[in-house]
């Protein structure tokens, strides 16, 4: 290697395993939109050991989705997730934030949700085998997964509970905020446990599943089962009175739900039950974000729009009427610009197909 | 640091948001793949040869150094600046198929897969393939006359371009259209394997052939390696498409047997090939089996880096046929001092193996890839395919480069710093 010794230097980047063999930047859905390296997951990473106050840095390293497509690629098991976590850590600790993230935090502080709203709060001391923890979105911003879930379990006759004092945590931890939050809610579900006997958590929310599931470990987990509605339904089809229709579908998979969590079959079996199924470009455990997580909405609408808009175009490319997710964060951010493609989060379109 | 005044004219050229300077994030296009960091004064991103030129322009106006970067995925450092500012091609990935002449145009930016993508929609493809398919570009493949597999029949990747638009240092455009598979002289082949220091290259004409309506893959298992040099030479007669080589330990890192494996691939119908495959005890894989294998096969690189601190670095070398035994034992014996692990495979059709060193640390990774080029200078062997740029102790023939990067480019503006120059 004579003649290029001066260039050589070790960095900290091979102690991340990173052999920057750049498999990652194709397939990164912030890269594709942009075609900036520093957008990319190689390049993420390379700057990750930096805490700078500069704001391009600062939107490389908080413009990642956290989808985690770039680790299903990785030939050395770089935990792109992980890293961009514990670097975000780092600049929250010392502010170096966006202003919008910053304000997202103060809302945590002020209202204990990322919305900075006062949301409806339900509390239960009755036995109850079944807790249905609903989440911030949900019962915030999309009212109607929260109706429908109450509405298909209802209908299940399943014994159940609602509980929502505090956030999960999730939007918090993505972005690089402390566990108290997380703590908190932990701390709360805890006692409801206790009080009310339940051995099953249900949420809707992939963000909270992840988050309960397993982020909750951190504390010492939770003796309970945590089910994701699209896993409750599926192990209770035989409760699920609903009517077949001839009406084709395609099904977004959320980034938490399946790459992070693995849970993929479990809505295309519910589904099938009542509709045909048609998968869409990027799917189950390589699905393309919907271009909302991470925390990237918050405060890079143009990356969010741009992303948003490819998994658009590979929802419609299917031909089916209905894009259904199973996501409350995935449904509202695929929504608001579905471009004539009709979005349904998959308690609404299960509940608007029960007999009566 | 380069002239205030030099950002503000070349953002008047490509407006402001495609412009990066002053900014950390410009580390990220200091290094590619290989093991090399340099100093990147700022990232510009043109869209047209136009904006090309004009860049090309003010870096001579303001002495600026320029370097061409593409995917980033080279292993020798070509796209590394040395205090330069980097001109990003990949916003120009223009793919134009021209299906009646068997030609595709592609922009420099054109990732090969992309290219290959729109070629198979044609019933066509073009030859070379490196690991790097899905991340590296049209220009900088060329730029480095890559090849990949299927080196004996085909060649690099020279033998397929047959046209090319150049920007030259001083900023005048050059076109050199072609819609023929034969291209008379030598202009456009000056830039072929010149790493970004002749000129950017905008835009290629590759010639391509009709994808073979038949194709399969022999697996041929080596139960010793002694017989490596014989069995290859009859392997040779039946000038196969692709011979690419994996030593014991790479075949089991993708689940076969641990032998010394040689993949044959057959394009085409050819009864004679059939025969020596059929005699030297080769296993046919087709259909969806010889895919898998061709998929694995192309992510091999990368899959050996879950072993460890895995560097790109000496990893490249083209052997004299008569050593490659004599090769392959040499690097055993650095890696048994190094005390590093070493996945031997390379296209053996034209002996060119690539020793992938996973080692516990990066400084350990780098004394070993220094023993073993050095080994290989020793041993007659030379750069295959991966570019000489910051490894320019293999280089021959510098006085040549020399003199015409002195006419082409007086101010050295293009790359400097590579090839020692």
């Amino acid at each position: 290697m004579s003649g290029s010794e001066e260039y050589t230097k070790s960095r900290e980047i091979w102690n991340l395993k990173c052999a920057k063999c750049g498999r990652c930047i194709q397939i990164c859905p912030t890269y594709r939109v942009t075609k900036w390296e520093h957008l990319s997951p190689r390049g993420r990473i390379i700057l990750s050991p930096y805490t700078e106050e500069d704001a391009e840095l600062v939107k490389s390293i908080f413009s990642c989705l956290t989808c985690g497509i770039c680790e299903a690629a990785c030939p050395s098991d770089v935990d792109v997730t992980e890293i961009m976590e514990r670097t975000r850590e780092r600049y929250t600790k010392q502010r170096i934030l966006p202003e919008r993230h910053l304000r997202l935090l103060d809302n945590m502080v002020k209202t204990g949700n990322p919305y900075g709203d006062e949301i409806e709060m339900y509390e239960t001391d009755d036995r109850v085998d079944l807790i249905y923890y609903p989440g911030c979105t949900s019962l915030a911003r999309e009212k109607e997964i929260f109706d429908s879930t109450v509405k298909i379990l209802d209908s299940m006759d399943v014994s159940f509970e609602v509980e929502f004092r505090y956030c999960c945590g999730s939007t918090s931890l993505r972005i690089g905020g402390d566990l108290s939050y997380a703590e908190k809610n932990y701390l709360r579900l805890k006692d409801v446990l206790k009080k009310t006997g339940a051995k099953t958590i249900l949420v809707n929310c992939p963000g909270c599943y992840r988050t309960i599931k397993r982020d909750y470990e951190k504390f010492g987990g939770l003796n309970a089962d945590v089910l994701h509605i699209t896993e409750f339904l599926s192990m209770n089809t035989d409760r699920l009175r609903l009517k077949k229709e001839n009406l084709k579908v395609t099904f977004h998979d959320s980034c938490h739900l399946a790459r992070h969590m693995g849970i993929v079959e479990e809505p295309r079996k519910i589904l099938s039950l009542v509709a045909d199924l048609v998968e869409p470009e990027n799917s189950k455990m390589d699905s393309f974000c919907c271009g909302g997580g991470g925390g990237v909405r918050v405060s890079y609408r143009d990356l969010t729009r741009a992303v948003r808009k490819v998994r658009i175009e590979q929802l419609k490319k299917t031909g089916a009427e209905i894009a259904v997710t199973s996501c409350p964060y995935c449904y509202r951010n695929l929504k608001n610009g579905a471009e004539g493609l009709s979005i349904k989060d998959l308690t609404t379109f299960i509940a608007e197909r029960l007999r009566k | 640091m380069v002239p205030e005044k030099f950002i503000r004219k070349v953002m008047d050229v490509v407006g402001t948001d495609d412009v990066i300077h002053s900014s950390r994030v410009t580390e990220v296009y200091s290094t590619d793949a290989s093991p090399f960091y340099g100093r990147t004064a700022a990232v510009i991103r043109p869209e047209n040869e136009n904006e090309v030129s004009e860049i090309l322009k003010l870096a001579n106006e303001f002495s600026v150094s320029v370097v061409p970067r593409g995917g980033g995925s080279g292993t020798s450092g070509g796209a590394v600046p040395k205090d330069a500012v980097v001109i990003d091609m990949k916003k120009m990935d223009r793919i134009e198929v021209f299906p009646d002449d068997m030609i595709v145009f592609v922009e420099a930016g054109a990732i090969l897969h992309d290219i290959k993508n729109a070629l198979s929609r044609y019933g066509l493809f073009l030859p070379p393939e490196p690991g790097s398919l899905k991340i590296a570009t049209a220009g900088g493949f060329v730029a480095n006359n890559g090849s990949g597999k299927r080196g004996l029949k085909y060649g690099g990747i020279r033998n397929f371009v047959v046209g090319m638009n150049v920007v030259l240092p001083d900023g005048k455009a050059v076109r050199m259209p072609s819609r023929t598979h034969r291209s008379p002289g030598i202009a456009h082949q000056i830039f072929t394997g010149s790493e970004g220091t002749l000129g950017v290259i905008t835009g290629i004409y590759f010639r391509v052939i009709p994808l073979p309506e038949e194709k399969r893959t022999y697996l041929i298992h080596l139960k010793k390696r002694d017989n490596l040099n014989r069995i290859l030479r009859e392997v040779l007669k039946a000038t196969p498409d692709a011979v690419e080589y994996m030593d014991s330990r790479t075949s089991s890192a993708i689940g076969f047997e641990p032998f010394d494996l040689l993949a044959v691939e057959i394009l085409g119908k050819d009864r004679c090939a059939e025969k020596i495959m059929e005699r030297l005890g080769g296993h046919v894989l087709e259909g969806r089996d010889e895919e898998d294998f061709w998929e694995s096969r192309e992510t091999l690189g990368a899959e050996i880096a879950k072993k460890g601190t895995r560097v790109y670095a000496g990893e490249d070398f083209a052997v004299p046929f008569s050593r490659l035994n004599e090769f392959i034992g040499q690097i055993y014996r650095i890696e048994r001092e190094t005390d590093s692990e070493i996945f031997i495979y390379g296209h053996l059709d034209t002996c060119n193996l690539h020793p992938a060193i996973v080692s516990k640390s990066f400084e350990n990774a780098m004394e070993t890839a220094r023993r073993i080029s050095r080994m290989a200078l020793d041993m007659g062997a030379t750069i295959g395919e991966h570019g000489l740029a910051l490894r320019w102790e293999f280089a021959r023939g510098l006085e040549i480069f020399r003199r015409v990067k002195y006419c082409l480019d007086r101010r050295n503006i293009l790359n400097p710093g590579k090839f020692g120059i």
